[in-house]
């Protein structure tokens, strides 16, 4: 059932051409933490994406880093797990996703059983999603223990998010990994985009506004940003610099 | 656009639904053909073709084709594997192994077949497929991890997620020779989830059908049944059975109704 969040991505999407996700390492008594919300915020993003691939996500850690970020972002928040522990109430939604090409079927519906009790009673909107991990995988790829997708097979990357699609996702996620030299290809996009139809994400390792632009004209509707302005001197201008691009070529894409 | 689920949903809100399954790496084409004769006589709701091994898509439409042939019933697709699509059929519960401990029966054989199945243009069902403890041939094959039928939050997980995680039908599996009903893990399911249950296991007798469709099963399928009794009884057998199971629901329902004051 599409709810809340699930129908706001949707309408931004047909809005602006693009959903920006100003993405969130959660790192306790780190004040940047919160700053980095609030530039998001400033700078015109849509949602905030609450990650915690490493260790910090427990519980009560993200329900403090949640509570704060609302404070200065009042935008949906959404969570981008990593494990079972990666929950918190004060989160609007969560994408709940499977890891369709790992070799550990714990990363694909071991995890997410575990979790599905949790998240009910949290009434955390879940928005079925699949994650795909496209070469050369990073760290996410080695905690997931992904097959990672070769980068010139784009019809891969399609089989698995056509797959996601019939078992009942409604979003697929494209991600390489922090660190990897640059998004996932064009091609790959557009393939995956065409295999599914409905939101296609692209997750980080966006280096420039360049790489935001071919892949959002190549069929990615979404966005997760966090290092580019991570690594700026000025994350708020930063921020707002790379946001107004991206709805600029959103919206040149829609035209 | 979902018109075979549409119409699960709608005919199980009064009685549960037959389906009984033809095993397409079982039989030969006669026995198909006198298979698929006995079921549009009988009271069956829609006929599941599938089977446990695999066999190639130009098999699998002429399995398909020659069970259209001699039915008027929805045929759905419950695949073995990667191969078992066909365009004749009206839809696929596209099943996801959940408990399997090998991920190329929870997103690998299913992320093969999707182009297939995308061609084939038939309407796809998201189905979560469960094996409960012991489990059959499918949970050999399928290297299940099959749930133990008295640890009943495991099964509840499973069943929260298949919600969460967008699926239509849960499908459980005891394997077909186990001839007790895991009662208290089809409840636990439907207290967990309202996803319709389809029940795969061994159906053998009436007793079987009706402690099912009193746990909360809302489709049974049956493979044991029609394999048994493939040489002579196949009809009667089925149409006995149909029988005495939509009965005893319908019983419930209107006692239900009167209660509420509702006609």
């Amino acid at each position: 059932m599409i709810n809340k969040t699930e129908r706001y991505i949707h309408e931004t999407i047909e809005r602006d051409g693009v959903v920006f996700f100003g993405l969130i390492d959660p790192e306790p008594n780190n004040k940047k933490t919160i700053e980095y919300a609030k530039a998001f915020y400033k700078g015109g993003a849509d949602i905030i994406l609450l990650g915690g691939s490493l260790g910090y996500a427990e519980s009560y850690i993200l329900d403090e880093i949640a509570k704060q970020i609302k404070e200065v972002a009042p935008i949906p928040l959404m969570l981008f797990p990593g494990n079972i522990s990666g929950l918190t109430k004060y989160a609007d939604a969560l994408y709940y996703m499977s890891l369709m090409n790992s070799m550990n079927p714990y990363w694909i519906t071991g995890a997410q059983a575990l979790a599905a009790p949790s998240v009910k009673k949290l009434k955390i909107e879940a928005i079925p999603t699949s994650l795909i991990i496209v070469e050369p995988g990073e760290t996410v790829g080695w905690i997931g223990e992904a097959r990672p997708v070769l980068i010139h097979k784009p019809e891969l990357a399609a089989a698995y998010a056509m797959a996601g699609k019939y078992m009942g996702h409604r979003m697929t996620i494209l991600e390489r990994g922090s660190g990897a030299p640059g998004p996932s290809p064009p091609e790959m996009f557009a393939a995956v985009k065409k295999a599914v139809g409905h939101p296609v994400i692209c997750a980080g390792s966006s280096k420039n506004l360049d790489d935001i632009r071919k892949t959002i004209k190549a069929g990615a509707d979404g966005i997760h940003i966090a290092s580019l302005i991570e690594k700026s001197s000025n994350p708020f201008k930063k921020a707002e610099i790379i946001i107004k691009y991206t709805k600029k070529v959103g919206k040149m894409k829609k035209k | 656009m979902k018109k075979i689920l549409d119409e699960i949903k709608e005919k199980i809100e009064k009685k549960p639904l037959y389906m009984p399954f033809i095993d397409s790496t079982v039989y030969t084409m006669e026995e198909i053909t006198k298979i698929s004769k006995s079921i549009r006589n009988s009271e069956a709701d829609m006929v599941v073709v599938g089977g446990i091994l695999n066999v190639d898509m130009n098999y699998m439409n002429n399995v398909v084709k020659r069970v259209k042939e001699n039915t008027d019933l929805p045929i759905i697709i419950l695949p073995g594997n990667t191969g078992m699509v066909s365009k004749y059929a009206d839809a696929i519960f596209f099943t996801s192994l959940l408990n399997s401990r090998n991920p190329y029966w929870i997103t690998g054989a299913q992320s093969l077949s999707a182009p297939l199945v995308h061609y084939s243009k038939i309407e796809v069902i998201p189905t979560s497929y469960l094996v409960v403890e012991p489990g059959g041939t499918s949970s050999w094959i399928g290297d299940a991890n099959p749930i133990p039928r008295n640890k009943l939050e495991i099964v509840k997980a499973y069943a929260v997620y298949s919600e969460l995680s967008g699926k239509e039908i849960i499908c459980l599996d005891t394997g077909m020779d186990h001839s007790k009903i895991p009662e208290k893990i089809i409840k636990t399911v439907r207290k967990s989830t309202e996803l319709p249950i389809a029940f795969y296991g061994g159906v053998k007798s009436m007793k079987d059908i009706r402690n099912l469709s009193r746990a909360g099963a809302k489709i049974i399928i049956t493979s044991t049944v029609i394999r048994k009794h493939k040489k002579t009884e196949t009809l009667e057998q089925l149409i006995s059975l149909v029988k005495s199971m939509k009965k005893k629901p319908r019983e419930n329902n209107s006692k239900k109704s009167l209660k509420n004051g509702r006609p």
